[in-house]
């Protein structure tokens, strides 16, 4: 099942880069982030070792994954658990349907889940009549407003204090001010009514481990803690590939994923859920659920192209380096997944290069996303690749592969490479004016449509190589 | 064939195994990098680091000698915060340290977790203005508690009321979070795992009004530990 994005990429990037304070507020943000990841990482030494052992660790995992996640099912049902797999969105829809209508379910109370959001789970529980509120701080803020996330770990990063005032004030029925400690203690005091309340719980998991059927949430807020303690019934949403084999794992990831983050040596709150409450407990739910989703993961396996990108522990980081993240925020990349991650996922969860295809180009391919990420997926290689994969599947204008078929007959060969330079160096003067090219010519258009190109030297590196090694051979007095 | 075993043949088969893997697979890297496990503090250093991780995240902390002095510490603390209502774990420790009789006869009511008579516990425990635990470890690396869940040591008790304080002993300091992990696998591995394991890091807090850190968003806003020697 595919979805499609309202408007095509080029839309949503140019809507994207006029709205001034979007990119002002995730500016602000993605650098306090990374610059927390840079001291915090520092702080802590060998980051480079300790991505290596993630990455290993995650390699071996989804490498074996067959293994883990049977063995993970295996106990969670040994624990009375109850494992259902979906193996679309849709199917992962039904499923938590179900469970919410066997329980007659009025209210269903959310702490963060990514795979939740890839499913688009709220929306069919509203139209079934239950109550469904997002209870994170940033969910919650964009649930009210009825928009999506646009950044994994800060969900709310493009709304800004006054905005989220105004539309708190409308549910308090009072005008609040928009000092962050009010808006906070607003927050905490309608939802803890709605967690106490709350006939489902459901979470996300950071990590399952598979040899004790337990899932692991990384959390700040408490929300998590709340929704898993509180409601009768505790319904996780999983991505299939979550596992780690033991909890002596978990050491390094907790090293790893909440400085990569957020910049914190760890998360206040790290909770591990072993199935539903034990006898004599009186709180943590009576009845646990795990929903397995599928929905496109087994296409990235066995593809020794892309099959890294599943050790991924959706941190956030190479959304906060990336530049062109930063300059058009999460929503423009149409789907859950924002950033270098999303432009790499979502086309290979949706197998559907015809319409997200054009993601991949979202990028300059600097590498920092690669450099960021802490379990090494290289992710501006795969951009590469994904952009090699769609031109061999023919997704590519008519007009593209003319040119470059062009430019491969240009640039082939020594002589008509010169004479392509002359020509191009005859045209500067009709194009650039003080130094750059302010508009391009045809599909050089969309580089000079934000941008100034600079203009070519005058003189090209092979006429004054020529010129260099003259004077050199000539004579110099170099030894 | 059901849906759970489709699906792992549906990876085996993208990972070219005929059926799903039933042996557990060999391999070279387990938890954290060798380097790191040599890390081993002091008792003494176990207490600074604790305490310096903890007080680094608005958390406050006393180390005392004895655990009459951890009594006198706590009824300061509730004092100070004007508090009237306590809920605590129901724990040997805590029974031990005899601070109901204490803190009764300076005002304070204690209730504790299971012994709430016809009423709701949850509700008991989001009234209470302190929760009262015996952590079960505390990491020194990261000035983290560990809390084990069972019948009298509820989740709830470090996590409604707006303020949480936990005591234990500087021996149930480890230096790093791995010594932890390593005994919850021992705990899997005969069948003892609690239903829930936290491990606690500060107050609640959260960034996501523009950036701007606030602390006690749904949990605690304050976090207190008395360390006795």
């Amino acid at each position: 099942m595919s979805t499609h994005p309202a408007v095509p990429l080029k839309e949503r990037i140019r809507h994207a880069i006029a709205d001034e304070a979007l990119i002002q507020a995730v500016k602000k943000t993605t650098d306090k982030l990374e610059g927390g990841k840079l001291s915090s990482s520092e702080a802590l030494g060998n980051w480079e070792q300790w991505r290596e052992q993630g990455n290993r660790i995650r390699s071996h995992v989804v490498a074996h994954l067959d293994y883990y996640l049977g063995q993970f099912i295996e106990n969670v049902k040994k624990r009375g658990g109850h494992v259902h797999v979906a193996d679309n969105a849709k199917q992962a829809v039904e499923i938590f349907l179900q469970i919410a209508k066997g329980k007659n379910a009025k209210s269903v109370l959310k702490s963060k889940s990514m795979v939740s959001e890839e499913v688009h789970v709220n929306k069919a529980l509203e139209d079934n009549g239950v109550k469904v509120i997002e209870s994170d701080l940033g969910e919650y803020i964009i649930q009210l407003f009825g928009e999506a996330p646009s950044h994994i770990i800060v969900p709310a990063i493009h709304k800004n204090r006054f905005q989220i005032a105004d539309k708190f004030s409308e549910i308090a029925g009072e005008q609040l001010t928009h000092d962050t400690p009010t808006l906070t203690a607003f927050a905490r005091q309608v939802l803890r009514k709605e967690f106490l309340e709350a006939d489902i719980g459901v979470s996300g998991s950071n990590f399952a481990i598979a040899e004790s059927g337990s899932i692991v949430m990384f959390t700040n807020e408490g929300n998590g803690r709340m929704v898993t303690t509180l409601p009768p019934v505790h319904v996780a949403f999983m991505g299939m590939e979550r596992l780690l084999p033991s909890f002596e794992d978990l050491e390094t990831f907790v090293n790893l994923l909440p400085r990569s983050a957020t910049g914190q040596k760890i998360t206040s709150y790290v909770s591990v859920i072993n199935g539903a409450r034990q006898e004599g407990d009186l709180d943590g739910a009576q009845e646990f659920h795990v929903i397995i989703v599928d929905n496109g993961r087994t296409n990235i396996l066995g593809d020794e192209e892309f099959q890294e990108v599943l050790n991924c522990i959706r941190c956030g980081a190479c959304l906060n380096v990336c530049p062109v993240y930063r300059h058009i925020g999460g929503h423009a990349y149409g789907d859950v997944y924002p950033g270098p991650i999303g432009a790499v996922i979502t086309p290979l969860l949706k197998n559907d290069f015809e319409t997200w295809g054009d993601l991949p180009y979202a990028s300059s391919l600097c590498g920092a996303c690669t450099e960021a990420c802490p379990v090494q997926i290289p992710l501006h290689d795969m951009l590469v690749k994904l952009r090699a994969k769609k031109v061999r599947l023919g997704l590519t204008p008519g007009w593209e592969r003319t040119a470059f078929r062009a430019w491969k007959g240009m640039f082939g060969k020594a002589n008509r490479y010169k004479l392509s330079i002359k020509a191009a160096q005859m045209m500067i003067p009709f194009l650039a004016k003080e130094g750059y090219i302010e508009k391009g010519p045809l599909n050089m258009m969309g580089w000079t449509h934000a941008r100034h190109f600079p203009s070519p030297a005058k003189q090209t590196f092979r006429d004054q190589w020529e010129r260099i090694s003259g004077e050199l051979k000539g004579g110099g007095n170099h030894e | 064939m059901n849906k759970e075993q489709a699906l792992l043949q549906r990876i085996a088969n993208r990972l070219g195994h005929s059926e799903p893997l039933k042996e557990k697979p060999q391999r070279d890297v387990i938890g954290a990098p060798d380097f790191w496990r040599e890390y081993q503090l002091s008792l003494d250093e176990k207490i600074d680091r604790f305490s310096e991780s903890w007080r680094a995240l608005t958390g406050i902390v006393e180390v005392v000698d004895s655990p009459t002095a951890a009594l006198t510490v706590l009824k300061n603390w509730l004092q100070s915060e004007q508090i009237s209502r306590v809920i605590r774990w129901n724990h040997p420790e805590l029974d031990n340290l005899g601070l109901d009789g204490e803190l009764q006869g300076q005002g304070v009511k204690v209730d504790i977790w299971g012994k709430g008579g016809n009423f709701s516990m949850k509700e008991i425990a989001n009234e209470a203005e302190a929760g009262i635990t015996w952590v079960d470890y505390a990491v020194a690396d990261t000035g983290t508690l560990a809390l084990f869940s069972s019948a009298g040591k509820a989740r709830s008790v470090s996590l409604l009321p707006p303020i949480h304080i936990s005591i234990f002993r500087a021996d149930q300091l480890v230096t790093r979070i791995g010594e932890i992990m390593v005994k919850l696998d021992e705990m899997n591995r005969k069948q003892g795992l609690p239903a829930g394991v936290n491990f606690i890091t500060g107050p609640s807090r959260s960034a996501d009004i523009e950036n701007d850190l606030s602390i006690g968003v749904h949990g605690p806003k304050k976090v207190y530990a008395i360390i006795i020697r």
